[in-house]
């Protein structure tokens, strides 16, 4: 009977003493823009997300996963004053957010500072490179990145010279940058660059002359690809001249709204809607049970993002408030998903095989893309544009 | 010369959607003196209803008639209930149609979603025609004869009709147009809606060659204020001549200096400003 009161304390000290992580859930803070026009593609991204973990039964490691959502409106401003909401009033472990190139250039210096582990989906190049920090992993391709694949894959079709034709905005620019190289400068005809929301673009597409080059290659997205598309038809370009768009141009979450001359537009990318592995059926199939309509890129690289985040947090067993192990684990997930195997380069820029992209028509009558060929593990390219 | 022939087919073309957006706001500006900022969500929803319409009937003549109604009536229901409030108090009047513009950019954001949308063109105009060495969307030289048809129904109205009369004596002086006993309250109704339809209708019209997308209202706004300025608030000569203007001016711009897209609309806009404050044909 004397060691009952020893038995007792040391029993008390123990339950005292047990480590907190145990019970406590681990807290992310999901921010993408939830109003405005590019909600059409975030808020299916912060689904795909939800997705993800909800796929873990939002139990990672043992503990519980909350996911902590916010609207940035498209706004740096208002998604900073958020970003602060979450890691200073919620006291988020890390952060799951963003495809908006202006909101994450204001995000980075303030998360840096507070060193807040942030896995994004921002395709900004200077994320890797001005901005980069240990805290920040990109897991969108840069500019510089989608457009060299995109001009290795045009090539690759036998094209010599192109036409090209980009917004007047730094991944416009670096798009450019990057076919120049791969097709030498000489063979980029005519480079032109409307602002972003031009209305007409005949004043443009007029300057091409079908007879001088193979291809035209398109880096412009949202609202300005269904009208260049229709334009270049309209104006008797898509039967003698074929559009090869880069990046998300043709995605999968647009292609209901796209006009019919969409079909044998290409493209090349990370996601292609129609790959048929395993893993992008079950994917697919759980995205739709959630949303209306197809999952694109970004929806993808939101998935695909978590599920990294997912392996990262399993491989410190759960202990993310050791904010160093969890990004020396981040750095070296490698993980097989609906596209095949995806990584972290080493400025925490995303590593992914990019697929040739066709524009038909499926049987049902509805748009899709057809997956061509693969582009292996394609990285920012840093040594051709530091 | 087919080349300088095409691009002013292109500014004559384009220029003609902004005389459809600029006429009503020219309009609403001479009459009422309100600055209607809420323009450009009329020509969104002309867009979006018209689109809505168009998938439902198949005929593009019902959407483009059907949509401009359903926002002139909106106009109408705007003006009555609430603008008229206001009447005279400029900085509240700025303030409740800029308000307004902003409710229905994100109910056409809630209603629609954001996914930018294609209008597909009536089956009359829907090939490509040759002109000489070129290829033309016939649609657009349909769209050049269509603005002229317009001006020339809005000309025979303002100077030909009763209710032009009434209109063009309230722009001059609403005061002595009350005592000469024209219900000027009545033709303020009557204009802010007809405004509103030929906002939509330009939506519509404007859909096939545009596109209808968020932001549209607020990309088309600032190019109808540029025509305006351009041509003189109230003058419905002015709103076709400024949008002829800058849809040729946009249009040679981006083919001559690409670079300085924005600037070869701006430019003249300024320039009007500082030599003619109101316009090629506007009124003190």
């Amino acid at each position: 009977m004397k060691r009952l009161p020893v038995i007792a304390s040391v029993l008390a000290a123990a339950a005292l003493g047990w480590p907190a992580q145990a019970a406590d859930p681990i807290k992310i803070g999901v921010m993408f823009p939830l109003t405005g026009p590019i909600a059409v593609q975030a808020a299916p991204e912060r689904d795909a997300i939800k997705q993800a973990f909800e796929e873990e039964n939002s139990t990672v490691a043992g503990r519980k996963i909350v996911l902590l959502f916010e609207d940035s409106a498209g706004r740096p401003d208002t998604g900073l004053t958020k970003v602060k909401a979450l890691v200073e009033r919620d006291k988020v472990d890390l952060l799951v957010a963003e495809l908006v190139g202006s909101v994450g250039a204001a995000m980075a210096p303030y998360v840096t500072a507070q060193k807040v582990p942030w896995v994004n989906t921002v395709g900004i190049s200077s994320l890797t490179r001005a901005q980069k920090s240990p805290y920040i992993f990109r897991f969108a391709p840069s500019a510089y990145q989608y457009g060299l694949a995109a001009a290795e894959s045009a090539k690759k079709l036998g094209w010599k010279k192109v036409y090209f034709i980009g917004w007047n905005a730094p991944a416009g620019h670096e798009s450019f940058e990057a076919a120049q190289k791969v097709f030498g400068a000489d063979n980029v005809l005519e480079p032109m660059f409307p602002n972003v929301g031009t209305a007409d673009f005949a004043p443009y597409l007029t300057r091409i002359d079908a007879s001088k080059a193979d291809g035209v290659l398109i880096a412009m997205w949202g609202a300005d690809a269904p009208r260049v598309i229709a334009q270049f038809a309209e104006l008797g370009l898509s039967a003698k001249l074929p559009m090869f768009g880069i990046a998300s141009f043709t995605s999968e979450e647009l292609l209901g709204s796209m006009p019919p001359e969409s079909v044998g537009v290409l493209s090349s990318y990370t996601y292609c809607g129609t790959l048929d592995t395993p893993e992008n059926k079950a994917f697919v199939a759980g995205y739709k049970q959630r949303n209306n309509g197809l999952p694109g890129s970004y929806q993808y690289m939101g998935y695909q993002a978590a599920k990294m985040v997912i392996q990262a947090i399993k491989d410190v067993k759960g202990n993310v408030e050791d904010r160093d192990a969890f990004i020396a684990a981040l750095e070296k997930v490698q993980i097989k998903g609906p596209m095949g195997v995806t990584k972290f380069d080493k400025n925490h820029g995303i590593v992914a095989d990019f697929y040739l992209l066709k524009v038909e028509k499926g049987t049902d009558g509805q748009l899709r893309n057809r997956c061509g060929d693969k582009l292996s593990q394609v990285e920012d390219p840093y040594n051709l544009f530091p | 010369m087919m080349f300088w022939i095409l691009q002013t087919l292109n500014g004559v073309s384009f220029g003609m959607l902004l005389f459809l957006l600029a006429s009503g706001l020219s309009l609403i500006y001479g009459l009422m003196r309100i600055l209607n900022l809420a323009h450009g969500s009329f020509y969104l929803l002309g867009g979006y209803i018209g689109l809505a319409l168009l998938k439902s009937t198949g005929s593009f003549v019902a959407a483009a008639l059907g949509a401009s109604l359903a926002v002139a009536l909106l106009g109408v229901v705007v003006e009555r209930t609430l603008l008229r409030r206001l009447h005279l108090r400029e900085m509240p009047q700025v303030l409740f149609t800029f308000g307004l513009l902003l409710v229905i950019s994100d109910f056409s954001i809630l209603q629609w979603g954001g996914a930018p949308e294609t209008v597909p063109k009536p089956e009359l105009f829907s090939r490509s025609v040759q002109l000489g060495s070129f290829v033309y969307p016939s649609y657009r030289l349909f769209i050049i004869g269509f603005g002229f048809a317009v001006a020339a129904v809005l000309w025979w109205l303002q100077e030909r009709t009763r209710i032009g009369a009434m209109v063009r004596a309230g722009v001059d002086n609403e005061e002595i147009a009350r005592a000469l006993g024209i219900n000027v309250s009545l033709l303020f109704t009557i204009v802010f809606g007809f405004g509103a339809f030929l906002a939509a209708l330009g939506g519509i019209m404007g859909g096939p060659i545009v596109g209808v997308y968020p932001g549209a209202d607020f990309e088309v706004l600032l190019l109808g204020f540029v025509v305006v300025i351009i041509g003189g608030l109230g003058s419905l000569r002015g709103a076709l001549i400024g949008g002829l203007a800058v849809g040729l001016l946009d249009n040679f711009g981006k083919v001559f200096f690409p670079e300085f897209a924005l600037f070869t609309i701006f430019a003249p806009m300024v320039l009007i400003l500082a030599l003619r404050p109101t316009g090629l044909f506007g009124r003190a």
